[in-house]
């Protein structure tokens, strides 16, 4: 009972936190915008704040305490214990494990003090560049996430994401696949055979899921007509509306909103699997394979391997990020929105309506880091076969099916004179596609848990062996080896 | 009310490439001021597991990986001329929808002869 | 929205078709083959090869009767020099399916990508011809290049073939970028990258404040172009290209890629001649037609290794038709500013032409005809003579091959040599009439200087042309010469080439007739 007294308190404290550091950063936002303009004339302050709070505050902070989360939660799985040596030297904190809060710490400060050391065979610039190409893009990625709604703040339109550029998810396309350039680099700079080949899976890897990566997000595009994340068009905003509005109880709206996991359930796997495949974390985790070939950065020590496993936490927090934009609802709640936009307080304070859907969005964040954490120790690696066969043979036709379905209900849903309306008015159009994203996945579903009969009657005929060529292998069972029962 | 300046939603763009590049770069150049310095041959040698390393890693490697790369190019374009097709699709209709399915059948096409041809293939 | 009507696809149908066919010769790779090594089961697929190529010559035959008008909201144009040069893409990807069927069986690399690849560079190769528009000139080009990269590294296994597909993917990338690099300076310079647009841009440009951008541009499109022409001193790829590639893709490569080349060259120069810098293709093009009539054929001279003396002759004859081009900008053929819109989408702005373009298009368009049915002809029977067991030695396309060969082959003896004669430019042969309107277009134009260069070059020309004719009937083989295999593919394909080069040099009639027609009409 205690226990979960303790829980409460800190998951209460991890919340309060959050709204506290989003209401400062309506305030910032807004300040620095406001002097922006008015001292300099021009516009951009607000992105300069959302750079400070948002990115190095949010998701630095985030990456840094799942490191600890990471180890803390594959040791509850494992029914250990996890790190707990650690303790600060202060009266009263001697012995406390502060459940390894401050292993933290002394990981930053060993990675700091560890010789910055160069193999003699390497490539001296490419690897020492390599680390840095892998930390900048993953950090990067974040700025276009909107964090939360564009309000008026101190008189100016404060907007909660870094940047809105036109290009939108083009750009989280662009500056993802930069990171393929450091892992690569550091396979091959580091002139060691085994980082050779983890480098080469890993770059194979993540171009293999890029193509994945890029049409499971064209049905969400398709939906909302927009590629933008932030802004009041973008998809973030479009999915405050309802796709079946059902009642309102005193003003408090309930429905079933446009969020688009449920629009798009088969683009949500999709990305979510190939988003997860760039991460290169277990089960996609052959690059590194730490039991085989420890993998394209077996050669780096101290802060430079530092700054890949940083920035592997950091894409976690990211990909939680984007996820939650395009597929969760961005910072809105499933319902109620409405009404607490109405409230008499957040109307006349609107950097706190502000705090509240920053709040919700970083929650769901942290619940999607923790998903990850959680597929991240369940799962164990694929083989690269598995890798590529999952990426070409089943995301890829699968993603463009996808596509071309969603495009087909959406134009048939559609009523006249349609491309005229706002993209808010078009949502209810999108019923259909809710419903058939749904069928999808019960199909999906169903195949997948079909037992393989053609297998199972190929070998009942005698043909034993060397006939797999004969029976195409269902989408969805990928390279299942067949089984041999004699 | 301003002249929009399209220019300006990308001033807080260029601090971020700033920031994550100045912290990469900061970072690890912080460490190796920190870090001592003690270098010696055989600390030096390329790493693996503790076995005498034989040649250089500057050699072929399977043509497969390039295969990938081949066929990534082909299907990321693909997927990027989609693109604008999302974007506009709805004012484009059901004749931009026959076009690019016609433009997608094109590629599947050419995924099933990849296919087929057993590129896709890694256990062979 | 734009509206389309089925009638504004109807001019990419035969590219669509050839598209189509080389999908289906893919797939039927890919699925129908049961072992992979077989080539038994493969006979389809030169006939599959050839059927789609002389449906979509079909389909292009007709468009050519077709009004002309400008497609695809300027994308695309529909005219009878597109069709024409689809027609004559057609019938050369279909002569060089025939003959790959037989050469590719002798080498037991009998494969429908080989077929499927070359429909592909001829859909470019059609698309190309009928570009009106920067971005799609490009795809086009890169469409046909990619496939003829390809093609030319087909056979691997020698060091010939991967020496050669490298030379030409280099270069060819090379001279790719020059000609994007051009193009958008032009776009800079114009803000359009339609070539109706920029015509229109350019001619009303009053000052010349952005005149070295067009300059630049149009000094880089050249270059990109005259690699692809194989033009001195851009033709540095083409002997050991045209070597190493199968002698069927040579074929392909020096008749089609050619054609659809000098259209689009044609097309894009048509447009931005007028306005500023009208003089610039003039001295462009009167250079290198100089240049490489005469580098293309003393080049040509020493050679005793038939397939790089046609290489070369090849290099010639796009001096020939430069030399075509080059009287298309002259000052003398019109009053500035006429007859300057004819290929590209301007002849429906309104344009008045000269009479006397009509001449030269005729010349350029039935040059090319001719050029491209002879030389089918000559790499024909070259790979007809070829034997995969000498290619070790070096000793494959030497003169000596062709000794004795009117007492061995007759038959193809009569065939090298009725090319043989039309690429030297002499009577009764579609050689001979093709120069002819050539030089009389150019002396028309008032290029007098470089119509005799012409007939100069082509004199001497004769000697290396009539040297192979001499081997084959006046010389004995050597002792123990192997007698190649005959395919009754090839046969047909070097009976149709001959056919034409004799025929069209008989009788030009009804194809000059339909050209001055159809250049009329377009030019009204």
């Amino acid at each position: 009972m205690q226990r979960i007294g303790v829980v409460g308190f800190i998951c209460g404290l991890i919340v309060s936190a959050i709204f506290g550091a989003m209401a400062a950063a309506y305030g910032l936002a807004g300040f620095l915008e406001k002097t922006l303009v008015e001292k300099l004339g021009i516009q951009g302050g607000a992105g300069i704040g959302n750079m400070l709070i948002l990115m190095l505050v949010f998701v630095m902070v985030i990456a840094t305490l799942l490191t600890l989360a990471e180890r803390k939660w594959s040791a509850l799985m494992q029914d250990r214990i996890g790190p707990n040596r650690a303790r600060i030297n202060l009266p009263g904190l001697r012995d406390q494990s502060l459940a390894g809060l401050p292993h933290i710490a002394t990981d930053v400060i060993k990675m700091l003090t560890k010789e910055d050391f160069q193999p003699k065979a390497a490539n001296k610039f490419l690897f020492n560049l390599a680390p840095m190409l892998a930390f900048a893009p993953a950090f990067a990625l974040f700025a276009i996430v909107p964090a939360g709604p564009t309000l008026p703040v101190l008189g100016y339109q404060v907007q909660m994401s870094v940047a809105n550029p036109d290009f939108g998810l083009l750009y989280i396309f662009a500056i993802a696949s930069l990171a393929v350039y450091g892992t690569s680099l550091a396979g091959w700079a580091s002139n060691n055979k085994f980082a050779l080949l983890g480098g080469v899976r890993a770059s194979s890897q993540m171009i293999s899921y890029e193509v994945a990566l890029g049409l499971s997000l064209v049905g969400m595009m398709l939906a909302f007509s927009t590629v933008q994340l932030a802004g009041p068009t973008g998809m973030s905003e479009l999915q405050g509306g309802y796709l079946w509005r059902f009642t309102e109880v005193g003003g408090f709206d309930v429905g079933i909103p446009a969020w688009g996991f449920l629009l798009q359930p088969l683009g949500f796997v999709l990305f979510f699997a190939a988003s997860f495949a760039e991460t290169k974390r277990a089960p996609f985790d052959v690059p590194e394979g730490e039991s085989e070939i420890i993998g394209y950065f077996v050669e780096y020590s101290g802060m430079k391997f530092g700054l890949f496993m940083i920035a592997e936490f950091v894409e976690v927090v990211v990909l939680a990020g984007v996820i939650v934009a395009i597929f969760f609802g961005g910072y809105y709640l499933p319902f109620g929105n409405e009404w607490l936009k109405a409230q008499t307080v957040f109307v006349e304070q609107p950097w706190l309506l502000g705090a509240v859907f920053g709040t919700v969005f970083w929650v769901k964040v942290v619940l999607l880091c923790y998903v990850q954490l959680a597929i991240r120790w369940t799962f164990p690696r694929f083989r690269y076969d598995q890798i590529q066969t999952l990426g070409w043979k089943i995301l890829l036709p699968v993603g463009l099916l996808n596509v071309f379905v969603t495009g087909a209900v959406i134009l048939w849903a559609l009523p006249e004179g349609a491309a005229t309306l706002p993209a808010a008015a078009l949502i209810p159009f999108l019923q259909p596609l809710a419903i058939v994203g749904l069928v999808e996945i019960a199909v999906v579903v169903a195949l997948t848990l079909t037992p393989r009969e053609g297998a199972e009657s190929a070998h009942a005929d005698g043909h034993g062996h060397g006939h797999t060529d004969t029976h195409a292998p269902a989408p969805s069972h990928g390279a299942t080896p067949v089984a041999s029962s004699h | 009310m301003e002249t929009y300046n399209p220019l300006t939603g990308y001033l807080p763009l260029a601090l971020v490439f700033l920031v994550a590049g100045g912290m990469a770069f900061a970072i690890p150049l912080i460490a190796s001021m920190l870090g001592p310095k003690s270098v010696n041959p055989i600390k030096s040698e390329t790493f693996e597991c503790g076995n005498v390393t034989i040649g250089s890693a500057r050699q072929r490697f399977a043509v497969k990986f390039y295969v990938v790369a081949l066929l990534f190019i082909v299907f990321d374009v693909e997927a990027v001329f989609l693109y604008p097709w999302a974007v506009n699709f709805k004012a484009l209709g059901w004749f931009g929808y026959t076009t690019m399915s016609l433009f997608a059948a094109t590629l599947i096409v050419a995924l099933a002869y990849v296919w087929k041809k057993g590129a896709l293939e890694w256990e062979s | 929205m734009p509206s389309f009507s089925i009638q504004d696809f109807m001019p990419i149908f035969p590219a669509a078709i050839l598209a189509v066919g080389a999908m289906a010769l893919l797939l039927s790779e890919a699925f129908l083959v049961s072992v992979p090594h077989a080539s038994a089961s493969r006979g389809y697929q030169a006939v599959i090869g050839v059927i789609t190529a002389a449906f979509a010559g079909t389909v292009a035959f007709h468009n050519a009767f077709e009004d002309p008008r400008v497609v695809l909201q300027g994308f695309a144009v529909l005219d009878p020099f597109s069709s024409f040069v689809t027609v004559v893409v057609a019938v050369t990807v279909g002569l060089a399916v025939l003959l790959s069927a037989g050469f590719l069986k002798h080498r037991n690399a009998e494969r429908g990508e080989f077929y499927a690849l070359m429909l592909f560079a001829a859909a470019g190769m059609s698309l190309l011809a009928l570009s009106a528009e920067f971005i799609t000139l490009f795809v086009n080009l890169e469409v046909l290049s990619v496939a003829t990269y390809a093609l030319t590294a087909y056979l691997r296994r020698g060091t010939r073939p991967a020496e050669a597909g490298f030379k030409y993917f280099i270069l060819g990338a090379f001279s790719g970028a020059l000609l994007l690099y051009g193009a958008a300076l032009l776009y800079g310079a114009t803000g359009t990258t339609k070539l109706a647009g920029m015509a229109e841009v350019l001619r009303a440009a009053s000052s010349g404040d952005k005149a070295w951008l067009v300059y630049c541009g149009m000094v880089l499109v050249a270059t990109g172009f005259a690699f692809k022409v194989a033009a001195v001193p851009f033709h540095m790829w083409t002997p050991d290209v045209y070597e190493g590639a199968p002698t069927p893709v040579t074929a392909l490569m020096s008749a089609g890629v050619k054609a659809a080349a000098f259209v689009a060259l044609i097309r894009v120069f048509v447009a931005l001649a007028p306005g500023l810098g009208p003089q610039v293709p003039f001295v462009l093009f009167g250079g290198l037609a100089l240049l490489t009539m005469v580098a293309g054929n003393l080049m040509a001279l020493p050679q005793r290794n038939v397939k790089r003396m046609l290489a070369y002759s090849s290099v010639a004859h796009a001096g020939y038709v430069l030399l075509g081009v080059t009287a298309l900008f002259a000052p003398a053929a019109g009053t500035e500013g006429h007859g300057m819109g004819v290929l590209s989408a301007s002849p429906l702005l309104g344009q008045v032409p000269a009479s006397a373009h009509a001449d030269i298009y005729k010349a350029i368009l039935f040059y090319l005809l001719g050029y491209a049915v002879t030389t089918i002809g000559s790499f024909g029977v070259l790979a007809a003579l070829e034997r995969r067991e000498d290619e070790t030695r070096g000793t494959t396309w030497d003169l000596d091959r062709f000794a004795g060969l009117a007492h061995s082959k007759p038959g193809w003896a009569i065939a090298m040599a009725a090319c043989m004669l039309s690429l030297g430019g002499i009577p009764p042969t579609v050689g001979f009439m093709g120069k002819l309107l050539v030089f009389r277009a150019a002396v028309d134009a008032g290029l007098l200087g470089l119509a005799i260069v012409g007939v100069l070059t082509s004199a001497a020309a004769a000697y290396y042309y009539l040297r192979v004719v001499v081997y084959m009937f006046m010389r004995n083989a050597a002792e123990g010469a192997a007698v190649p295999e005959r395919h009754w593919q090839t046969d047909v394909a070097l009976a149709v080439a001959t056919a034409g080069v004799i025929l069209l040099g008989i009788l030009p009639g009804p194809v000059t007739a339909w050209l001055t027609q159809a250049t009329m009409l377009a030019l009204r």
